[in-house]
């Protein structure tokens, strides 16, 4: 279960936080979420396309990291694998929370129940003064950029919407050796619809600079078959 | 409570035997047959053995009866029928420019959820009705087969039916009805028929077999209509004013070998006093001229005939059969119910005939009243359901006349105001300012879809007018992706499908598989 | 050509006109160069009937055809899932047990249509003592929980079950207001209608209202949606009335709302029917109160018994509630449709609430007359008839079908339900039916009306939901597919038990709606 708290230096002096650059969390995910910054870097690996938060029905953009669920093809006994890590896996298991509800102004938080909090290895979040360690400011950056990328992520998928550029697809697996099965849930951009977008339509989208993540979708759809290959690997 | 354990049917033929097959089925247990099912058939006299096309309806009623599809095809010398295809019955031929339109099964949209007719009616016509809709009209041209022989019995790319040999497929019937089903054949003809002091039915009469009792009887004598009609005294409406045709010559003819293509559709030839059909089975075809001996006489009719096959009709026989076109005033009277013939005939345009029987038969063995008590509400609710489905099937079928410019004597007096229903003439009249609605059909069991009314106006090339009001048919986009979809379809299939007499011969080697 | 059609005068807004108006709006392109433009006049002071809270599937296709959002909707009109209704005590309860059947919007499993699983289940296929709804329909059990017909994250009217909703009228009519006059085109005018002026031929030419911005309202075709009052349809053309009331007894109505004890109140999925001495009680969940009311015959109780009734139902939470009598003429206007006018809503009839149908009869006619709307004078008459027919049918049916909940009753408590029973007050082609289903289960034949407003499911779930008695025991042999309709009712079962793991509750998916909505797709 998460425990959200926001750092407070009189609390968490002793904090610290464990090395993770092999991004342990990743293990049994199949999706990571992407930002719409990060499209054309991790479709040179990754399948990106969208899904729906069971929780809230609103759609996520996600690098598909596997063929099932909890299988993560770029995770191996020493750890992440992959040539990019998305965002998300660097800010982990660090969140940023609005002080009240509408505001502007974030606070830091953190996952507390998260095995890389402790009190005994690692980098501490506060010097002998009890200042923030530099580290930690910038994670802090870092986590708040996160945010505002997030929120642009999700004007570019309300954006697709609006332009009735999504569909839902369903992706049917026949790989030597095992049973059909089939991957719902996913949705991806259709290239006829963005072709068919009138003349003023597809100049917003280029306005709004979304054009590339766009396309940086659309090709990212070769990825699978990497996916696949990798699949067949294990 | 008296309660029905026996049923007779008077009369083999199709409709005896599929009405017998559909009962037998619906009563038989594990323990054997909780009613009685006899046929009673005349071994004297023959068949009308005409009917030839089915609807796609048949393909469900013969898996209902758990008949294998390559087995029925190979035993009746069937062959799949797609489409009606109506040849010069827009207007008259000129310098032999013939014309025609088709009837099809299929159609890339549900009229009801749909209706590309406005959309089709206000564009530029550039290409027919049929072809902006649907598939189906260019592969019956290039006299392709709606499935291949990997597709599942039963099932098809595009929608079809069958064109049969109606005594083969009787003889299929019987077998089925009779080793499947338990039901008792017996051969003899039926002498007498007698009424108990209600009116109803309580035994027939036969000259070998003695007397019958039973508590239902099923009329499926044909023209006679021996029970309902002769026996019970219901009267026979004429239809002679509406549909004015009242004789047909036919003439079977044999392929020239067994290569020659087979046709994907029935072909209707309009002609001057009348039409033809062309009908292609696996083996042979089947010709005939449905014609008014007011307009034409005999020898005439089957000269036009023999000139419509050509060459080889030379040394053909030809059968003259008179038709006995109506209705009778009720269906079904008190234990009695006619299928088939005896209860009504409409000239096979649209080869509603058989179709009509498998309602019929599916009526009754859902509703089928166990006790005497109930029997009248199961009688009036088939009769009323009944006429109206023969009510609209003339309908339907006047309007092919009626809206034909032929200048002929024949198709002049189609055109009479006389001999047009009112129910026609009205709903013509609003179908002049608007496209063939849902809400036109207020009947499920409207025997006749909307899509096939629209078929048959624009192939006619009635005139619609919907200029004025063009603003209500305002999803273009949406009608546009059917259209375009519609061409991608018939790419696909066009290279995809094989044609009749391919297919036929794999059906034959290889059969279908179940799924 | 004659003369044109190019200018439409609702009169009257409420759930009806507003309805109306938008699927009118949207087929005949108001406000555009060639389309017909669409103006709704209403009173300002009038207050509208405000208590039809319950719909039918049908609206979904409407909404979505119309445009709207179906998260704004629900949220701006206090909106919540309905799955149905359940009929409680409309059999005699023993002394310790209620009577309890559930008429869901669901078709029965494998549609009845192809296959008469009712038959087997009177035959004692499905198992002993399953009730009707439990053995044909996995709604009766996503119900029983308390569970939404779908997920947040089912795309905007799609149903994992099927659906309609509970909403609060006055914001509907609102809601349906708010987007005809932004988004489809139609002119709002708030004025009262004084007068109706005919031309020569006696169609209507215009009306004249006591604006003087709008002193004089022109237009080629009118629709009357001025309540019972009926200005169009009947006080200008005197239009007969046909009344039920010798058929369905109830004229009056007491409608109360009951606010939530509290936040987390779990919200019934469901209409709730529960049948009195002389009436019939409703209970009807939206987001924020209940709506609850008392329908019931003054021939057969007093107004004080009914209210007493009525805050006995509710409990303690009704101290301090008021209740407000509305008196209700039921029947119907011997023709809806004449010459250039046609009544939508109260002006055109009204058969009790017990199924819901009202607001369901308003689309159906608006959708009609959108798809059929003649452009020219010279083609109305042939609609009009059309119209009319298809409409008395309809009406005539709902009659038949509601009077089926009263006729095959068992209670004899009361002179109201012993005379519910007399076969004076049931229709003959109900009673009709019904003696065939003495001895053979209702079946598709039973229905050849294409536009039955209830069909072959809904009776089977009343008529069987009732235990009515249809007598098989002559007949069990021709019902011979048991294992395929014993497989049915196991896939039924299976079904069930994982929609029941699977479906989140009322409550919350209504709290995730309104704040997250449903995505298109």
């Amino acid at each position: 279960m998460a425990n959200i708290q926001p750092i407070d230096k009189n609390v968490h002096a002793n904090l610290k936080l464990k090395n993770n650059d092999n991004f342990i969390q990743s293990a049994n995910s199949h999706v990571v979420p992407v930002v719409v910054h990060e499209f054309g870097v991790a479709s040179q690996e990754f399948p990106i396309v969208f899904m729906k938060d069971q929780n809230t029905g609103q759609f996520r953009a996600i690098a598909l990291l596997g063929l099932k669920p909890e299988e993560n093809l770029f995770f191996d006994v020493k750890g992440w694998k992959g040539d990019y890590a998305p965002e998300s896996l660097h800010c982990f298991p660090f969140l940023a929370s609005q002080t009240e509800s509408g505001s502007n102004n974030v606070i830091l938080c953190a996952d507390l129940d998260s095995e890389l909090l402790n009190e005994a290895d690692g980098e501490s979040f506060f010097n002998d003064s009890g200042e923030q360690n530099n580290w930690l400011a910038e994670k802090a950056n870092r986590v708040v950029s996160l945010v505002e990328k997030n929120k642009l992520t999700q004007e570019f998928i309300r954006t697709l919407l609006d332009n009735d550029l999504l569909v839902s697809q369903s992706l049917n697996i026949k790989l030597e050796g095992e049973e059909k099965f089939t991957i719902n849930g996913l949705y991806v951009i259709d290239e006829s619809k963005l072709n068919a977008l009138s003349g003023d339509d597809y100049l917003t989208l280029k306005n709004k600079g979304f054009i590339a993540p766009i396309y940086a979708s659309l090709f990212s759809m070769q990825r699978i078959n990497r996916l696949a290959k990798l699949h067949l690997k294990k | 409570m008296d309660v029905v354990n026996e049923i007779i049917i008077v009369g083999g033929g199709t409709a005896g035997w599929l009405t017998a097959a559909n009962l037998g089925k619906k009563f038989k247990n594990e323990t054997g047959q909780s009613v009685k099912i006899t046929l009673i058939e005349s071994p004297d006299i023959p068949t009308i053995g005409v009917g030839e096309g089915t609807w796609p309806t048949m393909r469900k009623t013969l898996a209902n009866l758990g008949i294998d599809e390559s087995e029925f095809m190979t035993f009746t010398n069937a062959s799949f029928k797609q489409a009606t295809k109506f040849v010069n019955w827009k207007a008259t031929p000129e310098n032999d420019q013939k014309n025609h339109y088709y009837h099809l099964f299929t159609s890339i949209t549900d009229a009801a959820e749909f209706n590309l007719g406005p959309y089709w009616a206000l564009g530029d016509k550039s290409t027919t009705y049929a072809d902006a809709i649907s598939a189906q009209a260019q592969i019956c041209e290039m006299g392709l087969a709606p499935k291949t022989i990997a597709t599942a019995a039963y099932e098809g790319m595009q929608n079809y039916a069958y064109h049969l040999d109606a005594g083969k497929f009787a003889k299929l019937l019987k077998k089925v009805a009779v080793e499947k089903f338990d039901v008792e054949y017996i051969s003899a003809n039926v002498t007498g028929v007698n009424l108990s002091v209600d009116g109803y039915i309580s035994s027939v009469d036969t000259d070998t077999a003695g007397r019958k009792k039973a508590g239902f009887f099923v009329d499926c004598s044909g023209f006679k209509s021996l029970l309902l009609g002769e026996t019970l005294g219901i009267k026979f409406k004429s239809i002679k004013d509406t549909l004015l045709t009242d004789h047909a010559i036919a003439i079977q003819v044999p392929y020239k070998d067994m290569e020659q293509p087979i046709s994907s559709s029935t072909i209707s030839t309009a002609h001057e006093a009348g039409w033809t059909w062309d009908i292609g089975l696996a083996n042979r075809r089947g010709t005939g001229y449905v014609y008014s001996s007011e307009f034409v006489d005999h020898d005439t009719a089957e000269q036009t005939l023999r000139d419509y096959i050509g060459p080889e009709s030379k040394g053909l026989e030809s059968r003259l059969i008179k038709m006995n076109c109506g209705y009778r005033e009720k269906f079904w009277h008190k234990n009695c119910v006619a299928i088939g013939l005896s209860a009504a005939f409409v000239e096979p345009l649209e080869a509603s005939a058989i179709f009509l029987v498998e309602a019929s038969a599916n009526m009754l063995c859902d509703q089928f009243p166990r006790n005497r008590e109930v029997m009248h509400i199961v009688e009036k609710k088939f009769n009323k359901s009944f006429e109206f489905r023969w009510q609209k099937t003339i309908d339907f079928i006047k309007m092919h006349y009626f809206l034909s410019k032929r200048k002929e004597p024949f198709w002049q007096a189609n055109k009479n105001l006389n001999t047009v229903p009112d129910s026609l003439l009205e709903i013509l009249e609003h179908w002049k300012y608007h496209p063939v609605s849902k809400y036109d059909f207020t009947n499920v069991f409207e025997p006749f879809p909307q899509e096939s009314y629209q078929y048959i106006l624009y192939g006619m090339e009635f005139n619609q007018q919907l200029k004025f009001n063009e603003s209500a048919f305002n999803m273009n986009s949406q009608a546009q992706m059917h259209f375009k979809k519609v061409q991608e379809i018939t790419d696909y299939l066009s290279r995809n499908l094989p044609s009749n007499r391919a297919l036929l011969k794999k059906v034959n080697q290889f059969g279908f598989q179940s799924i | 050509m004659s003369q044109k059609v190019n200018d439409l005068l609702i009169v009257g807004g409420g759930t009806a006109g507003w309805l109306s108006a938008a699927i009118l709006a949207k087929q005949l392109q108001s406000g555009t160069e060639n389309g017909v433009n669409i103006t709704l006049v209403e009173s300002p002071n009038i207050p509208i009937l405000g208590v039809g809270e319950g719909t039918w599937p049908n609206l979904r296709a409407t909404l979505k055809k119309i445009g709207v959002d179906e998260g704004e909707f629900m949220r701006e009109c206090d909106a919540t899932f309905k799955q149905g209704a359940s009929f409680v005590n409309w059999m005699q309860p023993n002394e310790s047990q209620t009577h309890r059947y559930y008429h869901p919007l669901n078709t029965v499993f494998h549609s009845s249509y192809n296959f008469n699983l009712s038959a087997y289940w009177l035959l004692g296929h499905a198992g002993s003592n399953i009730p009707y709804d439990d053995a044909v329909a996995s709604q009766a059990r996503v119900c029983d929980l308390g569970l939404a017909p779908k997920k947040i994250t089912t795309p905007a009217f799609d149903a994992i079950q099927e659906y309609s909703y509970h909403l609060n009228a006055n914001k509907f009519a609102d809601f349906l207001m708010r987007h005809c006059t932004k988004n489809l085109g139609v002119k709002h005018v708030k004025a009262n209608v004084k007068n109706v002026i005919l031309d020569n031929d006696r169609f209507i030419e215009s009306v004249t209202t006591d604006s003087t911005e709008h002193a004089l309202m022109k237009a080629d075709f009118f629709i009357d949606c001025s309540g019972a009052k009926s200005i169009l349809l009947s006080e200008t053309y005197n239009i007969g009335w046909h009344s039920i009331s010798d058929v369905i007894f109830n004229d009056t109505a007491l409608a109360m709302q009951v606010p939530y004890e509290d936040k987390n109140q779990p919200i019934s999925t469901h209409t709730i029917a529960t049948a009195q001495e002389a009436g019939w009680i409703w209970d009807i969940g939206l987001n924020n109160r209940r709506g609850v009311g008392h329908v019931y015959s003054s021939r057969y109780t007093s107004d004080e018994r009914a209210e007493e009734l009525l805050r006995e139902y509710i409990g303690a939470e009704a101290e301090g509630l008021t209740a407000r009598k509305i008196p209700i003429n039921l029947g119907y206007r011997e023709k809806f449709w004449h010459k250039n006018c046609v009544a939508i809503g109260m002006s055109a009839g009204f058969v009790e609430p017990l199924e819901a149908s009202a607001i369901y009869l308003y689309d159906a006619a608006a959708n009609m007359i959108a798809d059929q709307f003649p452009r020219q004078r010279s083609t109305m008459e042939f609609v009009e008839r059309k119209f009319n027919t298809s409409f008395k049918m309809r009406m005539e049916r709902t009659v038949d079908f509601i009077k089926l909940h009263y006729c095959i009753s068992d209670r004899k408590d009361t002179p109201y339900w012993v005379d519910n029973c007399d076969n004076d007050s049931i229709p003959e082609s109900l009673q009709w039916r019904l003696k065939h289903w003495q001895t053979h289960p209702p079946t598709k034949y039973d229905f050849d009306f294409a536009w039955e407003p209830f069909n072959l499911d809904s009776y089977l779930y009343v008529l069987y939901g009732m235990k009515y008695k249809t007598d098989l025991s002559s007949n069990q042999s021709s019902f011979n597919q048991v294992k395929l309709a014993k497989k049915m009712f196991s896939d039924i079962d299976e079904l069930s038990h994982s929609l029941a793991s699977e479906l989140p509750k009322q409550r919350e998916l209504v709290e995730k709606v309104y704040q997250y909505g449903f995505s298109r797709i």
